[in-house]
Formats: C-alpha cells, sequence, structure tokens
C-alpha cells in the first residue's frame, strides 16, 4: 500500500471517530493528512468509498488484535471468557472511540445505503466469529451464545458511546460469564 | 411520537409484572405480542436500532433499574434498549431473536443486581422487619374480635410448618376469601425475625448465589426480590419458597471469623 494512501487511510479514521463520519468532510482529511483532493480521489475515488475502506481496515485491526490476544490461550473454553476480557481492555482504553461498524449503523441507517449494509455485515461477522469460539468450546448452541454475547459486547459498547467510563461492560462481563456457564452446562 | 414512549406502551409494561425485574423483563414480553401485530410490527421494525432511547421510556427504565437495585441503573436501562431494539431489528428473518435478547437482559439485570452491587444499610431490614410485625399483629387482633370461636393459633401452627405446596393447597382450598385466608397468607414474627437474621448471617459471608437462569421461571421473581435483595416477603407461601431457595446458596463465614479473631 502506498504511504500517502496509507496516512489518507489513519487520518480519515482518527477524523471519523472523533468528530463523526457524515461531519466530517474530504476539505478537512486532505488539510489533515497534508495532501490534496485530487490524491485522495486518485486512491478512493469518493468520500462513500473511503468510508468503506476505513470499515474494512477497522475490522481487520480488530480481528488481528482479537487473534493474537485469544492465541495466549491453551483451551478453547478459555477464550470464551477471554474475549470478554479484551473487549473490557479495549474499551477501557484512553484511546477507545468506538466500534467502527456501530459508528457507521448509526449514521448511515438506511438499508440501502452501501455503508449501512458493510457495517451490518461486519455485525454478522463478529457473531460468526464469537460462534466460532464457542463452537471450539464444545458450546452445543454457540450460535444462540454467540448472538447473546455480541448483544452484550455491543449493548456496552453502545453505553460507552453515551457516557465515556460507564462502567456497563464490568457488568456485560459478569452476565456473559452468566451465559457461558449456563451455556456450558447444557452442552 | 416514538412507539416506545407512549403511554399505552409504558402501562403494559407497568401491569407485566409485580417486580421492577419482572417489568424490565415485561417489555421484551410486550414488544414480542406487538410485532405479532403487523401495523405495530412494522412501526417498530422501522426503528433505528442504534438511536438514543426516547427520554419518557429511559426514564421509566432507569427508574425500575433503581428499584432492582443495579449498580449502574441508566447504563442497564440503556443496554436493555438496545437489547430490545436488536430483537426487533432481527425478528423478521430470525424469530428466535427476541427470545434471545430476553435472555440476555435476564442476565444483565442479574449481573447488574448482585448484593454485592447493592448492599442495603440495616436500618432497612429493621424497618421492614417492625413494619411486617405490626402488620400482623394487626391482622391477628382483627381476626379473633371478629372469629372468636376459631381455633387461629393451631391454624397457623400447622400451615407454617406445611410444605410450599401445602401451604398453597390449603389457600386456593378455600372457598371464599375470609379474614382467615388473607390472615393465613402472612408469615409469623418469628418466621420473619428467622428469616431477616438469616440474610444477616449471610451478609457477613462469602456467598455463592445459584444462577437465576437456572431456577424455574416462577421461582425467579421471588429468588431476585427476597434472597438477593433481602426483602423478606410477609406472605407464607413466598417465606416457605424463600427458605427453600436459600438452601441453595452456599456461604462461608471462615475468612471473616479469621478477620474478627486478629482485629
Amino acid at each position: 500500500m502506498s504511504l500517502l494512501r496509507e496516512r489518507i487511510l489513519s487520518t480519515a479514521t482518527e477524523l471519523f471517530f472523533s468528530r463523526g463520519i457524515n461531519s466530517t468532510g474530504v476539505d478537512t482529511i486532505v488539510a489533515e493528512a497534508g495532501t490534496t483532493k485530487m490524491t485522495l480521489y486518485k486512491y478512493f475515488h469518493s468520500k462513500e468509498l473511503l468510508i468503506i475502506e476505513v470499515l474494512k481496515k477497522s475490522q481487520h485491526d480488530l480481528y488481528a488484535w482479537l487473534e493474537l490476544g485469544l492465541a495466549k490461550n491453551k483451551k478453547p473454553e478459555d477464550k470464551l471468557n477471554n474475549l470478554l476480557d479484551l473487549i473490557d481492555d479495549w474499551i477501557k482504553a484512553p484511546d477507545f472511540k468506538g466500534v467502527s461498524f456501530i459508528k457507521a449503523s448509526t449514521e448511515f441507517p438506511q438499508e440501502s445505503n452501501a455503508i449501512h449494509q458493510l457495517s451490518s455485515e461486519q455485525s454478522k461477522q463478529f457473531k460468526l466469529f464469537i460462534a466460532n469460539i464457542a463452537n471450539d468450546a464444545g458450546i452445543k448452541d454457540a450460535e444462540v451464545l454467540a448472538l447473546q454475547l455480541a448483544l452484550l459486547i455491543e449493548g456496552a459498547m453502545q453505553a460507552e458511546n453515551m457516557q465515556r467510563g460507564s462502567g456497563a461492560i464490568t457488568y456485560a462481563k459478569i452476565a456473559a460469564k452468566i451465559l457461558i456457564d449456563n451455556a456450558a452446562k447444557h452442552s | 411520537m416514538h412507539l416506545l414512549e407512549t403511554d399505552w406502551f409504558l402501562r403494559l409494561v407497568q401491569k407485566s409484572g409485580n417486580t421492577p425485574q419482572a417489568k424490565l423483563i415485561g417489555m421484551f414480553d410486550v414488544v414480542a405480542d406487538w410485532l405479532e401485530a403487523p401495523q405495530i410490527g412494522n412501526q417498530l421494525s422501522a426503528l433505528d436500532v442504534y438511536a438514543h432511547p426516547p427520554a419518557t421510556l429511559l426514564n421509566f427504565l432507569t427508574a425500575e433499574a433503581k428499584a432492582c437495585g443495579a449498580a449502574l441503573p441508566e447504563a442497564l436501562a440503556n443496554q436493555l434498549y438496545f437489547m430490545l431494539m436488536c430483537g426487533v431489528r432481527d425478528y423478521a428473518h430470525q424469530k428466535h431473536s427476541l427470545p434471545i435478547a430476553r435472555q440476555t437482559a435476564e442476565a444483565l439485570i442479574q449481573a447488574q443486581s448482585q448484593p454485592s452491587n447493592s448492599r442495603q444499610p440495616l436500618y432497612r431490614y429493621a424497618i421492614a422487619g417492625l413494619a411486617s410485625v405490626a402488620v400482623i399483629s394487626a391482622s391477628l387482633a382483627a381476626f379473633l374480635l371478629l372469629q372468636p370461636s376459631h381455633n387461629y393459633t393451631d391454624k397457623l401452627a400447622n400451615l407454617t410448618m406445611s410444605k410450599p405446596s401445602q401451604a398453597s393447597n390449603i389457600m386456593l382450598g378455600s372457598s371464599s376469601p375470609t379474614i382467615a385466608t388473607v390472615i393465613n397468607h402472612d408469615a409469623s414474627p418469628s418466621q420473619t425475625a428467622e428469616m431477616f437474621a438469616k440474610i444477616e448471617q449471610m451478609r457477613n459471608g462469602s456467598c455463592i448465589y445459584p444462577e437465576v437462569l437456572m431456577l424455574p421461571q416462577q421461582q425467579r421473581d421471588v429468588y431476585l426480590k427476597s434472597v438477593v435483595h433481602g426483602q423478606i416477603p410477609t406472605n407464607i407461601e413466598d417465606l416457605l419458597l424463600m427458605t427453600k431457595l436459600l438452601e441453595k446458596v452456599r456461604c462461608n463465614y471462615t475468612p471473616k471469623l479469621m478477620q474478627n479473631s486478629v482485629g
């Protein structure tokens, strides 16, 4: 990837998360990245495509980070509990600004919108990611547990978006433990 | 106006349960019923999942969350609303989305209202205890004045020794709701005091509570209200159920005793 393209992408990511996607104009992005509109459009063609690239990269980075953290667990069942610990660390980090697919869904609620469709797809992938971990851990209803954990995680993130330092993730973790233990008992 | 902040919706949720927990969960049942009605269902499905909850509903949910002893009432209210809306969004292609959201909400309510999150001051137990004793004494006096020929003491003693199922049979078996049947619902002062003592003892120990999801639906309200929050029921049936549920709580008092002996 070109260094300039990478710089535009990281600047846009930072601005979308801190100022909002709709309220960040292309002018601001090029000014912050120290480039021109022509260069931005050369790499991304439109603001919509830039947003889509930001979403894809954010999702890629999230999974890379989660996979790295989860790889430390030898037992598959430990991964499930550790997943919530990792999310907890992430939410409590000073630079946490939200999850890209939740943010994009919030700003683009129309179902016909390409950005909304991608963020919905990413939300489904996140559930699938959890379902795979649950499946490896021998959970019989892995899909159900994945939906429950995703609801807890996304709900805690949503609460955190509304009020920074809400502490919602702490109780989401306790609830997740209850649900994981319950699912394990019935497996 | 947002469909979920209408008086109609809030009234239905209010009626859906007798306890704050039951009302918070009841919200999911009310919406599940509404989704079956095509016109309302379409309106609900069109709502934005990620939008802020309507203020009236958020205030209502926060108040109920506070009443059930949630550690973070507003965060819980926001999360419950989000879960509800996710359940609604996915309902069109996944009929089990709302029951899953409901189960998750139950676990979250349980997590937020663990006893360690809401330690209630001792004076509340004392006031509640005195109030129960006063109510029971007044009822007893009224009964004795109105029905002097009945041997109430024996009847009450038999009832308090009976098992929950027997107690409910006795109560359901009465042909008409007389003063006697009303009194028979109440626990004796000594039983109430004994239960207060048990709960107080548990506060001094390290206790492992059974998961509410593992209990039958009909026992959950009593469990959360009495065993978890320490509100002693004055109703004999609930008190007997509470005794049964308390047996499932495992407590260890050793560390506290050791601390006391060192101090």
